[in-house]
């Protein structure tokens, strides 16, 4: 079982309280739903959880009670490496300014893991190959992902994403150019992580809808007279 | 790409720049053959003849140092790209070279000795590249790009500015000389085994970072998603290039265009990927920079041209035509 503990973090960028006084837990096997304005914070918390920008104030621990013994650590103090291999974020853009092939790009998620300063392994190879599959891009492996679609783009970093495998998945508008059949595709898939095996799953969603149907928790964030506040709660369905 | 694709360019790149320092050695005001290179190598140990001080003194130690310099150039370019993520990027770009060029011109203008001049403009270009360092060194860690080339870019224009007022100071008999250094220009150039050693050394430092290159080409944020600690690599990528460019520079002055197209002539040969680009610039930046020095002394002999002028000539054209093929 893993946790993500938020205790009491406050994210101040530019003199304006993104964050303010947040405290919340996340458990494995939990779909949470972040909702709230254009510009009211979603990103940066998610940038803090994602162990990029840190908090001013506060601390986000994360626990693991398996193996034994309890690991218990704030993200912040864990190597820039180890922390790839517990948390992977899913930027709400994907840009790409080299032509890179999309199996290269692809193979990016499995640099926490590896070992070899030149190479790669057959199985990293064979898990990347694998994802593609998932993510329906095997046919376009060798093609550059500067001269990718929008929905292709998005569905490369989903799979760099998956090859990373963290414990915490954060994903920031996960359904962004995806059609109707994908969206549904990739948010089940994520579902099935977080209840197959066991994954936090932490996303960004504008559509209540989905987040209805995909997510048993929300996060919903508002402001009142400048001061953040941010409310908890549980799905029933 | 394949791996197999890539060896395959690679051994190719290889062939090509060993033919390129062939034809470097063979070509000039007096033509040796290529078919008797061979024969020379074997028998110049015993005795001398011309035909072994023109080869053994003067063309092979100036077609090295021709790839030593492409190499470096090409290697630093490729470098400079992933680090300011800007394809535009060249070794130039943030400013180096005219730290060296304003040391170089000085020395030139003070009558310092050309015997120095590299030394001079090695230094020039060390203390323009602190400066730029001590610049960015207090930025936030991840507008660093940005950042840094802003810094680079108005440093490089602050050093054309006193460029421009040194040329306008100097006596007419220094402006030919400060000219051809401007230009890019080799035939003062001495070759010594230390700067090969640099290059060596340059290639195998970015080799050892190939994979993490291949994920900051992405961006710092997701590089750093990724487990890449950004902050250290940039500084080191940064530190790597602008050595390599500062030793380019004290070789042959301002040689343009190969740092920044030879990288991008192997993104459209082959792949972005670093494992590929990185030893494949070296080859193909040498090569060229060989058969084009090849050129400037050869096409109106004995009257050499800056290389630089060469390298712009043919790689204009060159690249055009296969940026419109790929």
């Amino acid at each position: 079982m893993t946790k993500l503990i938020v205790k009491n973090i406050s994210v101040v960028i530019e003199k304006k309280f993104l964050i303010g006084d947040l405290n919340v837990e996340f458990s494995s096997g939990e779909i949470w739903g972040i909702l709230g304005d254009n510009g009211i914070g979603k990103t940066s918390l998610l940038y803090a959880l994602a162990g990029l920008q840190k908090p001013q104030k506060g601390q986000i621990l994360i626990r693991e009670d398996e193996p034994q013994p309890i690991f218990e650590k704030n993200i912040y103090d864990l190597t820039i490496k180890e922390r790839a291999r517990k948390i992977g974020l899913l930027f709400q853009e994907t840009h790409f300014e080299f032509p890179n092939s999309v199996f290269d790009t692809v193979m990016g998620g499995r640099y926490p893991y590896q070992q070899h300063w030149f190479l790669e392994s057959w199985q990293d190879i064979e898990i990347v190959k694998s994802t593609l599959k998932t993510m329906q891009l095997e046919k376009i492996f060798d093609r550059s992902v500067t001269q990718l679609s929008g929905g292709e783009k998005q569905r490369a970093a989903l799979a760099t994403l998956l090859v990373q495998d963290p414990d915490i998945f954060l994903l920031d508008e996960p359904t962004n150019h995806l059609d109707t059949k994908q969206r549904l595709r990739t948010l089940s898939l994520f579902q099935r992580l977080a209840k197959e095996h066991h994954k936090i799953v932490i996303m960004v969603l504008h559509e209540t809808r989905l987040i209805r149907k995909f997510c048993d928790r929300l996060l919903k964030l508002d402001r009142n007279k400048g001061r953040q506040l941010a409310s908890l709660k549980k799905i029933i369905k | 790409m394949k791996p197999k694709k890539s060896i395959l360019l690679l051994i190719i790149l290889m062939i090509f720049a060993f033919i390129s320092i062939l034809i470097g050695i063979s070509f000039g005001s007096v033509d040796i053959p290529i078919a008797q290179l061979g024969h020379a190598f074997l028998t110049c140990k015993s005795h001398s003849s011309l035909m072994c001080t023109i080869i053994f003194h003067l063309r092979l130690p100036r077609t090295l140092c021709a790839f030593t310099t492409g190499g470096l150039l090409a290697l630093s370019g490729s470098l400079m790209q992933t680090l300011l993520k800007n394809p535009l990027a060249d070794p130039y770009v943030l400013g180096i070279s005219g730290g060296g060029a304003v040391a170089s011109l000085i020395a030139i203008l003070l009558g310092l000795g050309f015997g120095y001049l590299s030394f001079y403009s090695f230094v020039g270009c060390f203390l323009s590249m602190a400066l730029v360092i001590a610049f960015v060194h207090q930025s936030r860690a991840n507008s660093s790009s940005l950042r840094l080339l802003l810094t680079g870019v108005v440093v490089a224009t602050g050093w054309s500015a006193l460029i421009s007022f040194i040329l306008t100071i100097s006596p007419d008999h220094n402006l030919r000389g400060m000219l051809f250094w401007l230009m890019g220009d080799l035939s003062y150039a001495h070759f010594s085994f230390w700067e090969l050693g640099i290059l060596l050394m340059g290639l195998l430092a970015s080799l050892a970072l190939a994979k993490q290159l291949n994920i900051l080409s992405r961006g710092n944020w997701v590089a750093q998603s990724l487990g890449v600690n950004t902050k250290h690599l940039e500084f080191i990528l940064y530190v790597i290039s602008s050595l390599l460019t500062s030793v380019a520079v004290s070789l042959a002055g301002c040689i343009g265009f190969v740092g920044l197209i030879v990288p991008h002539m192997l993104r459209l040969l082959g792949s972005s990927d670093h494992r590929f680009v990185i030893p494949g610039s070296v080859l193909l930046g040498g090569a060229l920079l060989t058969i084009a020095d090849t050129v400037a002394r050869s096409v109106i002999a004995p009257v050499q041209l800056p290389v630089g002028i060469v390298t712009a000539l043919i790689g204009v054209p060159a690249f055009l035509i296969l940026l419109k093929k790929g």
